[in-house]
């Protein structure tokens, strides 16, 4: 299995003086290409930092992140903005869509933001789709409940065909089922579009819908 | 409760900090108001009662009563001063102002005298005045008191007046056969002596000495017993109180006009010369009062709509909070409550600043003597009023409502509600949905239409001073309010244009921008209409008042001719001839060589003597001006002299001149006078002139016939147009316009043909002196001039009026409250703009979007935005000049004059504008990269989180 992500020895710490809080502690790990990775671990764990240090979101204070073969820290601003937008896809606990654009818009910004050559509204349709938003994509997203924002959400990181999609608490605002729904559709989409999906999450329930699960407790790696 | 919401307060510190420096604004705005009201109030009722001392010559402010009694009613001196007395305890007991002095005078009549100098006969009076002595000297002879006579004679005293008009001589002894005594005797008087006031500057002497033309003067006991004894059945009387008009103010003139009509309509005896004046004022009084409003309503508007959109801002940063609080349980009325205590607070605080501001505001708007020009200057008629704490209070609690009321609106929603809510969806406002926007254009410009087609009528209702409609004065801001909405309108569909064309063609970043801009397009609607309404305004105020200075001052220059303007007293000898019966008049020409040393002194640079004469009759083929006004002029001296604006006539005016200089029986005629009587230039005319002498003033003294070597429009102190009362009460327009025709001619030949009549003396002054050293000069010389102009003074004069003053201060006022306001309402909006969306700018950055894509969007969206507000506001405000400036100097400058009204624009006002806006936009510039550098792309995310 090829190495999409790994890190070695990874260190993060936030503040100065007496209220410096060592955030990653020596965090090493691989994930693998088009595996659904999930980070677990309670809340305050570091795995929402994990997850911006091996997005290129933020920087590591020390210790090397690589994304598929490449040291991503040593990448100047414009290569990360780059790859942010070519190679990676989001999703926010806090759904995080543009609030001016209808669903469509939001996934048809991600598509001419990556650049996307083909036929965009054909895609746009067929995300959507996927997410089962094909009847509400001219909606407003506040129009739309929490569940269906965040399929939007997924259906806008996954558009432009990123090599990794990060998620962070991707099911964290959603109730049971709908949470649910969304880990069906990581895996689909793992499955048939062949992405590299790393999400976090507190959720016990959602474990085993994962290739890979690494536990993670006071900025430490525990398995 | 207090201490949560001062706690609220302190977490938004700038948004509520912009919010009170708008707050103190209005309050200082509206406490200034009666501040600034009575100040110029007093300043006109001052005025007034000053030009009427100056008018007339007399004190402006008495009261008194006039008539007779029956002697056998009040026998003596006492009895009579006690009823009057009654009279004035009446009239002071309401009209409460000090007696500066009073003048009481009795008379009785006296019938023909028979001098004992033989075969003289006089027809005088018998008068007694109050306390008299104690204001006079004896000029000759003695004094009443010192006066020493035979039994059965009394002594009087008589004024120079009457001694040079009768020829009278002290120790002349006057009998009246038509007054005897109880014995059949005829009263007889001696002279003891001639007096004359004692100073000129005694206020007693309201009725000079001189006004008591055919009386002779005799003590409180000679009086007395010639009232007892000498069978007068009325003795006549006149008080007068001088009144100290300086206690007369704004707060109490009304007042005392009412009791003084009262007075009138009581008493048909009572007199008093200030009704007059204070009639005048309250007119003067209610168009200041109008104006104030009027120049003040738009710059109110504008601090209520940037206080409301501070407001807003914060509400709308708060909306989550009000939603919780909502869905805990809090009633809306609860939530309301809450925001109206903070609202409380923050009005609070603005009104001890407000009143300062406010009070320092009314001192530097009194202080002006032009736009944005602030001199030294006494503004001690502008003092603090209690009404200011009222104004600033009602300032307050509006404000307060203004803060309140959308949080009504905005308390309706619960959490749940609110983040369901959809804030983006297509939403056309009311306004743009009802044409609100077309409607107002169309309304204003019907009332410019209307005002315009007007402009004659209105003019001479101005004149006539009759109220001034306040709409002339409101409608540039309603046009340029309506325009501003339209403005929006029109940019939003522009904005639409742009997006669906350039669709295809943008990048990621214009996409998302033009998304933003046509989705939110009316939540930064409120600050395009207020940069509009700010700009424009700022530049219709600057060029309104700079309009209206300056062409008063070239007025009242064009009017003037020259620096200096004046006439000594001339004094006119008529005799009788011998030989043909006929009267003969020479005036005695003072010394003009003696004012080459003004020249010398370098105070003056030229000067020249012009003859006017306002009474000539002009006639050629048979038609005929009458009244028309002659100048006779040295043409070389005239030349250098008196001034002309270029391009008032066809030609250079030195033209005229020099075709005048050329032909010794020519004249220069106006325009006006030239048409009226049908001549061109060459055509003969004939002009008359009228006897100086007053019993003779409808006889001609000569006519001359003249060529027309040159027809002008304009010359020095040639006013086109006067305006006269019609006297007709009831008719509608009291006032008519009349055309003045000039006629020029040489100074040589009106003199040789009409003899020498008084000159006025033209200067032209140096350029550091001024008009109060000539003054100074002729003071030296004991000359008194009989009439003096100058230009300067008149400026000076026309600067402090109180109807310039309340223009330029309250357009200065103006002007720099739209340029504070229009900073802070930018920048807090740039700010906000900025805050609110940093979630939205950390969801880019995470998506990969660089710096520059985020820079380009925002600079995108203000140029549709503040840019082209910018932009359309000098425009609107360059349109609104254009179209309106004209109209409302009619309100100025209500008299048609050779110099049409010009509209000044100052680059200086411009530049000042521009730099302020330059600099706003330069420091939001900076303020976005600070922020937009600091913004952590996580950070930002997590915003979203809660």
């Amino acid at each position: 299995m090829d190495i999409a992500i790994h890190t070695s020895r990874v260190n993060k710490y936030f503040g100065t003086g007496n209220g410096r809080v060592h955030a990653l502690k020596n965090v090493s790990l691989d994930i693998g290409a088009g595996t659904l990775t999930i980070l677990k671990g309670r809340s305050g764990s570091g795995k929402t930092t994990l997850l911006n240090v091996l997005s290129a979101l933020d920087m590591p204070d020390d210790g090397i992140v690589e994304f598929l073969g490449e040291d991503i820290h040593s990448f100047s601003e414009r290569k990360k903005e780059k790859l942010r937008r070519y190679q990676m896809g989001f999703v926010f606990q806090s759904i995080a869509l543009i609030p001016v654009m209808t669903a469509f818009e939001n996934v048809d910004f991600a598509l001419r933001l990556a650049g996307y050559e083909e036929d965009r509204k054909k895609r746009v349709n067929e995300v959507l789709g996927r997410v089962g938003l094909s009847k509400r994509m001219e909606h407003m997203v506040n129009q739309l409940s929490g569940g269906e924002q965040q399929r939007v959400a997924i259906a806008r990181a996954v558009a432009h065909k990123p090599k990794v999609v990060f998620a962070d608490e991707p099911t964290g605002a959603l109730d049971t089922a709908s949470g649910l729904a969304v880990m069906q559709l990581f895996r689909e989409l793992v499955e048939a579009e062949g992405i590299t999906i790393v999400m976090t999450t507190h959720d016990p329930n959602l474990m085993e819908l994962g290739d890979a699960v690494y536990e993670i407790a006071d900025g430490r790696l525990v398995k | 409760m207090f201490r949560f919401v001062w706690h609220k307060i302190k977490n938004k510190k700038w948004l509520n900090l912009c919010l009170l420096v708008g707050v103190s604004l209005l309050i200082a705005l509206f406490a200034c108001h009666p501040m600034f009201e009575k100040g110029a109030n007093n300043q006109v009722l001052e005025t007034e009662f000053l030009s009427y001392a100056e008018e007339k010559n007399e004190f402006p402010a008495t009261m008194g009563r006039v008539g007779s009694y029956d002697i056998s009613e009040y026998p003596t001196v006492q009895s009579l001063h006690q009823r009057l007395q009654q009279y004035i305890e009446k009239w002071t007991s309401y009209v409460r102002l000090d007696v500066v002095e009073k003048q009481e005078y009795f008379s009785l009549s006296g019938g023909n005298a028979d001098s004992s100098l033989g075969g003289k006969n006089y027809y005088l009076g018998i008068g007694f005045l109050t306390d008299m002595e104690e204001h006079i000297q004896m000029v000759r002879g003695k004094s009443l008191s010192e006066a020493e006579t035979e039994s059965g004679i009394f002594p009087c005293i008589i004024s120079e007046k009457v001694m040079d008009a009768y020829g009278l001589v002290v120790g002349e002894r006057l009998s009246f056969p038509y007054v005897l005594g109880s014995s059949g005797e005829p009263l007889q008087l001696e002279i003891a002596g001639v007096c004359k006031e004692s100073s000129n500057q005694d206020a007693y002497w309201y009725h000079e000495l001189s006004y008591y033309e055919k009386q002779v003067f005799v003590s409180e006991e000679t009086f007395d017993i010639l009232m007892e004894k000498y069978g007068h059945e009325k003795v006549s009387y006149e008080e007068n109180l001088l009144l100290d008009y300086t206690g007369m103010n704004s707060d109490n003139a009304s007042l005392y006009a009412d009791y003084i009509r009262q007075f009138h309509e009581a008493d048909a005896a009572f007199t008093e010369n200030f009704l007059e004046t204070l009639e005048n004022f309250e007119t003067e009084k209610r168009t200041i009062q109008m104006m104030l409003w009027a120049l003040e309503l738009p710059c109110v508007v504008l601090l209520l709509l940037f206080i409301y959109m501070v407001s807003s801002q914060i509400l709308t940063s708060e909306e989550g909070e009000i939603a919780v609080l909502r869905s805990r349980g809090a009633t809306r009325l609860q939530t309301v409550r809450l925001y109206f205590y903070q609202s409380g607070i923050i009005s609070g605080i603005g009104l001890g600043t407000g009143l300062f501001l406010g009070y320092g505001m009314c001192k530097c708007a009194a202080s002006t003597d032009a736009f944005l020009r602030f001199v030294k200057k006494e503004v001690s008629l502008y003092r603090f009023h209690w009404e200011m704490l009222l104004y600033g209070l009602a300032a307050g609690v509006i404000a307060m409502l203004f803060m309140t009321i959308p949080v009504w609106k905005r308390s309706k929603v619960t959490i749940v509600e609110q983040k369901g809510k959809n804030i983006y969806v297509k939403h056309i406002p009311f306004w743009e949905r009802s044409f609100l926007d077309i409607l107002l254009v169309a309304l204003s410009g019907y009332f410019l239409y209307n005002f315009n087609k007007q402009k004659d009528t209105l003019a001479l209702s101005i004149i006539a001073q009759e109220s001034i409609d306040p709409i002339i004065l409101l409608n540039s801001s309603l046009f340029i309010f309506a325009v501003g909405l339209l403005f929006l309108r029109l940019c939003r569909y522009l904005v639409l244009l742009v997006s669906r064309v350039g669709k295809k063609y943008w990048g990621p970043s214009m996409f998302a921008s033009f998304l933003q801009l046509q989705r939110t397009f009316y939540r930064q609607g409120f600050l395009i209409i207020f940069l509009i309404m700010t700009i424009a305004g700022g530049i219709f105020d600057a060029n309104m008042a700079r309009t209206m200075n300056n062409n008063m001052e070239e007025r009242i220059a064009y009017n003037s001719g020259a620096d200096v303007q004046f006439m000594e007293n001339w004094k006119l000898q008529i005799a009788k001839s011998k030989t043909d019966e006929k009267y003969r008049w020479e005036y005695t020409e003072p010394d003009y060589g003696s004012y080459s040393t003004l020249i010398e002194e370098g105070l003056c640079e030229s000067m020249t003597r012009v003859i006017e004469d306002d009474n000539v009759e002009l006639s050629a083929e048979g038609k005929i001006i009458t009244g028309a006004n002659l100048m006779a002029i040295h043409t070389r001296e005239f030349g250098e002299t008196a001034e002309l604006m270029d391009g008032l006539n066809d030609t250079h005016w030195f033209h005229a001149l020099n075709a005048l200089a050329a032909d010794p029986d020519g004249v220069i005629l106006s325009q006006n006078a030239a048409d009226a009587l049908g001549v061109k230039v060459g055509d003969t005319i004939s002009y008359s002139r009228y006897h100086p002498i007053k019993s003779r003033e409808n006889e001609k003294m000569g006519t001359e016939s003249a060529t027309v070597c040159a027809i002008v429009d304009s010359f020095p102190g040639y006013e086109r147009y006067r305006y006269e009362e019609k006297g007709e009460e009831n008719e509608k327009e009291k006032i008519e316009e009349q055309e003045n025709y000039l006629i020029v001619a040489n100074y040589a030949t009106v003199v040789s043909e009409f003899q020498l009549t008084p000159y006025h003396i033209w200067m032209r002054l140096s350029k550091n002196a001024t008009s109060e050293e000539i003054m100074e000069y002729l003071r030296k010389q004991e000359i008194e001039p009989l009439e003096w102009q100058s230009a300067q003074e008149q400026i000076t004069q026309n600067r402090n009026s109180a109807m310039v003053q309340v223009t330029n201060g309250m357009f200065t006022l103006s002007f720099v409250i739209s340029l504070v306001i229009c900073s802070v309402g930018f920048l807090i909006y740039w700010i906000m703009s900025i805050k609110n969306r940093e979630l939205l700018f950390g969801i880019y950055r995470a998506m990969g979007m660089s710096m520059r894509e985020i820079y380009g969007m925002l600079i995108n969206e203000q140029i549709f935005s503040s840019i082209l507000a910018i932009l359309a506001g000098g425009g609107i405000g360059a349109l609104s000049t254009w179209l309106f400036v004209r109209l409302m100097a009619l309100v100025y400058l209500p008299k048609k004059h050779n110099i049409p009204i010009h509209i000044y624009i100052y680059a200086s006002d411009l530049v000042k504008l521009a730099v302020v806006v330059l600099a706003v936009v330069f420091l939001c510039y900076v303020i976005l990269c600070v922020l937009l550098r600091k913004m952590k792309i996580a950070q930002a995310l997590r915003l979203g989180e809660d």
